[in-house]
């Protein structure tokens, strides 16, 4: 799907120039993102929030809320209940002991709100197809108390020790990790209950965490992540049971990696778009000249300025019955 | 690629579970080798139901690492010492102070005098698991001296073997 590019105009030059950003972009981000103006501004002068999901699989909330509260943490609740804000940390949070012990991980809300919508059970057979580092992985093995099954997907060789060191300080034992990638799984006698797809995407959701990316975010990057998410959106509906639910999401803004998937596999399969519980704004039903299906009103887009979560999409797709 | 245990794998790590007083950990639970390009020999512990997905080969992670095989020995990891802390009455320890704590996770070795708390039956070269004061695990250590003499002021008394920083800084963990 190519990289859909808007007029220019006299308030995306301008922009541009204030936030130095590239004109084409913010062309773009007039027409996606609810306020816009307020938008660049929290990503440019704001530091990311930092959440951290506590890992019941070690310890439970209130242990870890009062642990960490003697250490001067500062934390704030969330809609999710083992999801915290860090409002105030005396220590780097990825170097405590409580860290090093697997009592929590740093995960963005956003995150979880991904795999929340999953609404995982216990004995389920759960496909996780790029997993890596873990961190969904991981909170889906919470949520099942280790118990049932995940296949967790990793592509790239160099990721896959951090994935391991994640699952191993995490205490996840129903997790089997395979190098191999996603789309592939189509080649195996496999079928899931439940299926995240946290899709690769060109990331521009977390630019306030790496502003260089800035500079790598290209039409061309846009285009080619959309490429690959379309096989791995369809690869994903095929393994997933009759009755079983799909969660795709990225931290991309771009509609070409977001509405435009989704859109793209509701009419060739037999699926139905359901809501998402938890919060988010609308996401778009037309960008550019492409008018999109009704049904995409149902997923849901996150922004920072709004939200404060990093930029962020989830479509959850119940599948009725697929056939390859 | 990852395989079975031989008979004598086998028997070498649930020797060490039954030493450690983890036997029962092991009920309904399988082993799987993964041999990596350099010959190293990572054991996992997985749920019976977890099987069928561990042999395939793409596989390459799977349950809990709990250690490697190097020229015949089972070495654990510090996840199974975390095993051991959390299911077992049968093992030597050290409580530590907080600044014993920091050290510990630095991977830096034990004072005498950062130790509150020692197992009356530690002898020299003694293996042990370094505590907290909340009874939680930061690593395991060899004890340099018996336990009369551990908490000797401004002397190393437990070497620091693995800690649980060792996350972060491992290289060979799982390969």
């Amino acid at each position: 799907m190519s990289c859909i590019i808007l007029p220019k105009s006299d308030k995306s030059q301008e922009l541009a120039t204030k936030y130095n950003f590239k004109e084409w972009m913010i062309a773009r981000y007039l027409s996606i993102v609810p306020h816009t103006e307020k938008f660049l501004d929290y990503i440019s002068n704001k530091v990311m929030n930092q959440y951290i999901r506590i890992n019941t699989l070690k310890i439970d909330i209130e242990t870890l809320k009062q642990k960490l509260l003697e250490k001067d943490f500062k934390l704030e609740k969330t809609i999710l209940p083992e999801v915290f804000l860090i409002k105030e940390a005396k220590y780097p949070i990825g170097a405590t002991m409580e860290y090093l012990s697997g009592y929590y991980y740093i995960q963005d809300l956003s995150s979880c709100l991904a795999v929340e919508s999953l609404k995982i059970e216990e004995n389920d057979m759960v496909l996780d197809m790029a997993s890596s580092p873990g961190g969904k992985t991981s909170f889906m093995a919470q949520k099942m108390n280790n118990k049932g099954m995940i296949l967790a997907l990793e592509s790239e060789r160099k990721r896959l020790r951090k994935m391991m060191f994640n699952l191993s300080r995490c205490g996840v034992i129903n997790t089997v990790l395979w190098n191999m990638k996603g789309e592939k799984i189509v080649n195996y006698d496999l079928k899931f209950e439940k299926v995240l797809l946290d899709a690769p995407c060109s990331c521009d959701g977390i630019m306030q965490k790496d502003p260089f990316r800035k500079n790598t975010y290209t039409k061309e990057s846009i285009k080619l992540c959309s490429i690959k998410q379309s096989h791995l959106i369809e690869s994903a509906l095929y393994v997933t049971k009759p009755g079983g639910l799909l969660v795709y999401s990225t931290c991309s803004i771009a509609p070409e990696e977001n509405e435009f998937i989704i859109d793209s596999v509701i009419n060739k399969f037999d699926i139905t778009i359901e809501s998402i519980d938890y919060g988010g704004v609308d996401s778009l039903l037309k960008f550019g000249d492409k008018v999109m299906d009704k049904s995409i009103k149902f997923t849901k887009r996150f922004y920072p300025h709004i939200h404060n979560t990093a930029g962020f999409f989830i479509a959850k797709i119940r599948v009725n019955n697929i056939e390859k | 690629m990852i395989r079975e245990l031989t008979r004598e794998e086998t028997t070498s790590i649930r020797r060490e579970f039954n030493k450690w007083g983890i036997f029962n950990f092991l009920v309904d639970k399988v082993f799987a080798l993964k041999e990596s390009e350099d010959n190293i020999k990572s054991i996992f512990l997985l749920p019976l139901r977890l099987k069928k997905l561990m042999f395939y080969p793409c596989s390459c992670y799977g349950g809990l690492y709990i250690g490697n095989i190097q020229k015949k020995n089972f070495i654990p990891s510090i996840t199974f010492f975390d095993i051991v802390a959390n299911h077992s009455n049968n093992f030597l320890s050290v409580i530590v102070d907080y600044k014993g704590e920091k050290l510990t996770l630095y991977g830096r070795d034990i004072f005498g005098n950062s130790i509150l708390y020692a197992s009356p039956n530690i002898e020299e070269n003694s293996i042990l698991l370094i505590l907290n004061k909340s009874s939680e695990l930061l690593g395991i250590g060899r004890a340099r001296f018996h336990t009369s003499k551990i908490k000797q002021n401004g002397k190393v008394t437990i070497n620091t073997l693995i800690d649980i920083g060792t996350y972060l800084r491992s290289e060979n963990m799982g390969k």
